[in-house]
C-alpha cells in the first residue's frame, strides 16, 4: 500500500514543466488531446510525437514513471490493436488464414489507434506527474471562476475535488490497516465465490464506512472553526500568477495547434 | 523456542522516490513467556517489525523462525501463525463491526473454525478478563465509549488465545485510570495463561513498569536490547535518538548527583521510595 503519494503520483523536481502555471499544462493538455485526433498525416504524426518525446525529456522525470502510467492502459491498448487489426478490411490482403485475414489498412488502423492512446496517457501523465494535485485543482479553479458569474459554484466544487484527493491516500491508508486487522483476527479475503467474498468484505466496509464519517465530521467541524464559509471573498495563501514563461508556453502551444490544423488541411 | 528473526530487513516502495528502508538487519529472539517492551522514536520502525512477527509484512530479506520452524516456509501456514500470534493494532476500536460487542469478539474464534458455543464462551471469557461491564456485551459497539471499544477490541484478539499477544500502544488516547486498569488486564492476563507480550508504547513509565525485556529501536536498528534496569541506566545514549528514560528513573539518578542514595538505576516507584526512606533514616 502506498502512503505519502497522493493520487496522480507527482514526482518532485524542478524542470521548467514542474514550474508552469497549472492553467497552462491544463489549457496545453486539451490542446494536445485535440491534436492527438486531428492528426492524420504521417507529418503530423511526426511533430505530435516530437512533442511528446521534448516534453517527456524536459520533464526530467525518469522514463520508468511514464512506463507505469501506461500499465493500467496495456490491456485496452493491446485489445484495441487486436480488435483493428482484424476487424478493419481494405483492399490490399497481407495474411490470409482461413477466414481471418489480415489487410494493410487494418494494420495502419491499429497502429494509429494504438499510437492515440498511448499518447493520451502520456500526455495526462506528464501533467500529473510535474503538477501536485492541489496546483492541478487551484488552476482549475482559476481558469474556471468566470462560470461563477453564471451562478456555476466553482469554488465549492474545486474544494470538494481537492478534498476527496486529499482523502484518496488516508482512506487508502485506512483500509490497508483495517484490512491487517481484520486478517490478524483470521478474516479471509481471498478465497470463495463472489457472494462469500462480498460477505467477506463486511469486517473491512463497515470501519470504514464509520471512520470516513468520523473523518468527514472532524473535517466539517475543523473548517467551520476557522470560519470557512466558502468561495466568496476568500484569498488564497499561493496566488496563481502568470510568469513571462507562461506567456511563451502559452503561444507555443497555440503554435503547435495551428500546425496540426494546417497540416491536416494543406498535406 | 519462541520468535527468533534472523537478520531481517524490510524496505517500503522500493524503487520509488518514497522509498523507505524501515528494519535494517533486525536479529533477535523473543523468548517464550517474556514481557518485551518496544521502545524507538516516531518512525523507527516499532510497527513495521511486530507485523513481520505476526506475518502481516514479509521481509525482503532474512527468516523468521516459530519454534524453529520458518514462518516462510511453504508448508507453514500463516493463517494458523495469524492466531499463534495476536496482534492489536493502535487504534483497535476502529476495526469493530459487528452488531454487537459478543458477535464481534466472537469474529476471531470464529474464523479459527471452533464451534459457536466454544467461540461464545472464548468471547465470554475474554470481556472478562479486559472488565468490560456485562451489560454492555449485548449492546452496539459503537455506542460504547473510547476505553470501552479498546477493550472490546482487545478481547476480540484475547478470544482466539494467542500465544503471543502484540499490542502497539493499547494506551494510547485513554485517560490515566483507562490506561492503567487496561495494562494491568495484560499483566493479568499473562500470567494467569502464561503468554509472550509484545508492548509498543511511548510511554518510559508502563514499559519499566511491566516490561521483563526492553527492545529499542533506532532508525530501523536495534540499538538496544537488555533488563528494564540495563537499558534505562544509561539514560544519555537513550536521549540521543530522541527517548527518554521514565520519570523515577530521572529523579533518583538526579538525587544520586546530589548525594542522596547510592543505588544503581531506579525503574520502580517502590524501590525509589525505598531508597529515599533508606538514606532520610541515615541522615
Ligand atoms: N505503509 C507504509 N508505506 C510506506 N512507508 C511506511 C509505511 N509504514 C511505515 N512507513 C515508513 O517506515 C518507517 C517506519 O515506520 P513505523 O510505522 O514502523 O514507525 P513506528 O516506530 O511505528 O513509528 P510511530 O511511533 O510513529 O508509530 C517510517 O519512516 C515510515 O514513514
Ligand atoms: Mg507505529
Amino acid at each position: 500500500m502506498r502512503r505519502n503519494i497522493t493520487i496522480g503520483q507527482y514526482y518532485p523536481e524542478n524542470s521548467i514543466l514542474h514550474r508552469l502555471d497549472p492553467r497552462v499544462k491544463l489549457l496545453g493538455l486539451i490542446v494536445f488531446l485535440v491534436c492527438v485526433f486531428l492528426m492524420d498525416s504521417y507529418w503530423s504524426y511526426g511533430a505530435v510525437t516530437a512533442a511528446v518525446v521534448i516534453l517527456v525529456i524536459i520533464s526530467r522525470v525518469p522514463l520508468r514513471y511514464f512506463v507505469r502510467s501506461l500499465k493500467p492502459v496495456f490491456f485496452i491498448i493491446i485489445l484495441t490493436f487486436i480488435l483493428n487489426i482484424f476487424f478493419t478490411s481494405g483492399e490490399e490482403i497481407l495474411v490470409k488464414w482461413g477466414i481471418i485475414s489480415i489487410y494493410k489498412e487494418g494494420v495502419i488502423m491499429a497502429l494509429k489507434m494504438s499510437i492515440r492512446l498511448i499518447y493520451l496517457v502520456l500526455s495526462s501523465a506528464l501533467l500529473t506527474l510535474t503538477t501536485t494535485p492541489n496546483d492541478i485543482t487551484d488552476g482549475m479553479e482559476k481558469a474556471l471562476r468566470p462560470l461563477n458569474k453564471i451562478h456555476v459554484p466553482i469554488h465549492e466544487m474545486t474544494m470538494m475535488m481537492t478534498i476527496a484527493l486529499r482523502f484518496i491516500p488516508i482512506i487508502s491508508e485506512e483500509t490497508d490497516k483495517i484490512r491487517k486487522a481484520q486478517i490478524s483476527r483470521g478474516a479471509d479475503l481471498e478465497t470463495g465465490n463472489i457472494i462469500k467474498r462480498a460477505k467477506n468484505m463486511v469486517p473491512i466496509l463497515v470501519p470504514l464506512l464509520v471512520s470516513s464519517f468520523r473523518r468527514a465530521g472532524d473535517l466539517a467541524l475543523a473548517m467551520d472553526a476557522r470560519c470557512y464559509h466558502g468561495g466568496e471573498g476568500r484569498t488564497k495563501y499561493k496566488e496563481l500568477r502568470y510568469g513571462k514563461k507562461d506567456g511563451i508556453a502559452y503561444l507555443m502551444i497555440l503554435a503547435f495547434l495551428a500546425g496540426i490544423i494546417l497540416m491536416r488541411n494543406f498535406l | 523456542m519462541g520468535l527468533e528473526f534472523r537478520n531481517v530487513n524490510h524496505t517500503y516502495n522500493p524503487g520509488t522516490t518514497v522509498e523507505r528502508h524501515a528494519l535494517k538487519d533486525i536479529s533477535f529472539t523473543l523468548e517464550d513467556g517474556e514481557y518485551l517492551g518496544l521502545i524507538g522514536h516516531t518512525g523507527s520502525g516499532k510497527s513495521t517489525l511486530i507485523q513481520h512477527m505476526n506475518g502481516l509484512l514479509k521481509a525482503d530479506s532474512g527468516d523468521i523462525l516459530y519454534d524453529g520452524q520458518s514462518i516462510y516456509d511453504k508448508s507453514y501456514s500463516m493463517n494458523q501463525h495469524h492466531f499463534k500470534v495476536g496482534m492489536v493494532f493502535q487504534y483497535p476500536e476502529h476495526q469493530l463491526f459487528e452488531t454487537t460487542v459478543l458477535k464481534d469478539v466472537c469474529f476471531g474464534p470464529g474464523n479459527m473454525g471452533l464451534s459457536e458455543d466454544e467461540a461464545v464462551s472464548r468471547a465470554k471469557e475474554a470481556l472478562k478478563l479486559v472488565e468490560l461491564p456485562e451489560i454492555y456485551w449485548d449492546k452496539s459497539p459503537f455506542i460504547l465509549s473510547g476505553g470501552q471499544k479498546r477493550r472490546a477490541a482487545i478481547a476480540g484478539v484475547i478470544a482466539m488465545d494467542p500465544k503471543i499477544l502484540i499490542m502497539d500502544e493499547p494506551a494510547a488516547g485513554l485517560d490515566p485510570e483507562g490506561r492503567d486498569s487496561i495494562l494491568e488486564s495484560i499483566s493479568m492476563i499473562r500470567k494467569e495463561r502464561g503468554i509472550t507480550v509484545v508492548l509498543v508504547s511511548h510511554n518510559m513509565d508502563d514499559v519499566a513498569k511491566y516490561a521483563t525485556r526492553v527492545l529499542v529501536l533506532n532508525k530501523g536498528s536495534i540499538y538496544m536490547d537488555g533488563t528494564p534496569k540495563e537499558v534505562f541506566s544509561r539514560t544519555k545514549e537513550l536521549y540521543d535518538v530522541g527517548l527518554s528514560a521514565p520519570g523515577i528513573t530521572v529523579i533518583t539518578e538526579r538525587l544520586k548527583s546530589l548525594g542522596i542514595g547510592e543505588e544503581d538505576c531506579m525503574i520502580s516507584m517502590d524501590d525509589a521510595a525505598d531508597m529515599i526512606a533508606k538514606s532520610l533514616r541515615k541522615g
